[in-house]
């Protein structure tokens, strides 16, 4: 099909949960996948962009992720986790290893970010409001982490530091670190439940 | 398993929810998670907490040209694969596992989709008729690298390389494709090229029982493959 016929996804695929959309991206329906990145371009393409630093980074690390999860969409098992949680966890997956390879150049801490570079999303919907709310939510929680768990949940998970390099970094031994990491994120599973957010474990 | 070991490895099971485990002690970790059903359990509440942490970042809108190319690509590949038609004898995915989802079971669903996995061995398959004319057929590579697809599609002869999501070849190299004639050596097909997405035509003959692979060489191309092949595929 040429770009020029392209006409976006169809009302009815529109109507469709994730879920229910993937066994048609198995299929290889282009039009569902569609509806996919309509939902979550915004998130994935915020993920990579906290941890490469840069639009261009961030871009090169979505487009491989979408392309990953739409050549892999029979590897999803929806026992195991939302649409979302699986295809965020291959932007990380793929940020990492950009970050790792070096492939990022400029990479900036957080909180580094020019102001100016950065587009916020509008909040279009209730759906994105709710996101946002849950977004507060979810900062608070980690800021509230005693420091020392916050900061290595941080250089790992957006930084995209092994252990080894943040005991490095922090000038701790290895145990101690990993003690963070597991204890951190015991709390904050604890805090989220008190906030009903996050999926249920199965 | 002794208690010694599965404390050592609980240890790490933040660390690994969270991507921080370095190569070498995830595989050790991912053996240890298939026998102990307590390190299991606490992975999935550690994965938890882990899979709201993007939710935790300030929206930024991705532009939409990324939108144009993601779709160009997706678009392309869906039509190779209708081009293959639903009866195909598809290519079932054997592929590098994608990391952290392994205590997630793989489905184990027959897709369309898997057809473009194309990973490390994998079975060939031929695709009869298709888009590009009645007498040609499109085989899926029985090798590629990891998420990318390959397919050799062949008309009269004529042979061609459809690429998509090829890694750029190594620093000073490029990739070459070669012909092997069954029990011969591979001879140049002609082409060098450095593509990571699209078509490459072969300029030498392609006959039925060939193998067309693909090797990364130094820049200006070789006589003969001076490395393992990155994209293996089969005529019949
Ligand atoms: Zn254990």
């Amino acid at each position: 099909m040429s770009l020029t016929r392209r006409s976006g996804p169809a009302d009815a695929l529109r109507q469709l949960a994730d879920e229910d959309l993937m066994p048609l991206v198995r299929a290889g329906e282009a039009r569902a996948f569609e509806v996919l990145y309509e939902r979550h371009a915004t998130a994935a393409f915020s993920l990579a962009y906290r941890m490469c630093g840069t639009r261009a980074a961030a871009e090169d690390v979505t487009q491989e992720a979408f392309l990953a999860a739409w050549r892999s969409g029979a590897r999803y098992d929806r026992a195991r986790g939302s649409v979302r949680t699986w295809l965020l966890g291959i932007v990380h997956n793929r940020a990492i290893d950009a970050l790792r390879r070096g492939a990022v150049r400029e990479r900036r801490r957080t909180g580094d970010e020019d102001a100016a570079e950065r587009l916020p999303a509008p909040e279009r919907t209730e759906l994105e409001a709710a996101r946002r709310d849950e977004a507060r939510a979810l900062h608070r929680l980690i800021e509230e982490l005693p420091d020392e768990q916050g900061r290595v949940i941080e250089l790992a998970y957006f930084g995209g530091f092994t252990h080894r390099e943040i005991a490095d970094m922090l000038e701790a031994p290895i145990g101690t670190i990993k003690g963070r990491m597991r204890l951190g994120l015991e709390k904050m599973r604890v805090g989220l439940e008190g906030l009903g957010l996050g999926e249920a474990v199965r | 398993m002794t208690d010694e070991a599965h404390a050592s490895w609980a240890e790490s099971l933040g660390a690994y929810a969270l991507g921080a485990l370095p190569e070498d002690e995830r595989a050790g970790l991912e053996r240890h998670l298939q026998e102990c059903p307590s390190c299991r359990r606490e992975l999935a509440e550690l994965q938890a907490a882990v899979d709201v942490m993007p939710g935790a970042t300030p929206p930024v809108q991705p532009p939409p040209e990324l939108r144009a190319r993601i779709m160009a690509a997706v678009e392309s590949e869906a039509e190779l694969l209708r081009a293959a038609g639903a009866g195909a004898d598809r290519p079932r995915g054997r592929r590098r596992g994608p990391r952290r989802w392994f205590p997630r079971p793989l489905a184990a669903t027959a897709a369309a989709a898997a057809a473009l996995a194309a990973g490390v061995g994998v079975g060939a398959a031929i695709f009869a008729g298709g888009s590009s004319g009645p007498a040609s057929r499109t085989v899926a590579a029985q090798r590629a690298p990891a998420q990318s697809a390959a397919y050799l599609r062949v008309a009269g002869g004529r042979a061609s390389l459809v690429l998509r999501g090829m890694p750029a070849p190594p620093p000073g190299r490029v990739y070459e494709a070669w012909v092997q004639r069954p029990g011969a050596a591979p001879i140049p097909a002609g082409a060098t090229f450095a593509l990571r997405e699209g078509t490459v035509a072969l300029p030498r003959t392609v006959r039925a029982g060939d193998r067309v692979l693909v090797t990364a060489e130094p820049r200006g191309g070789s006589p003969a493959p001076t490395a393992p092949p990155v994209i293996v595929t089969r005529t019949t």
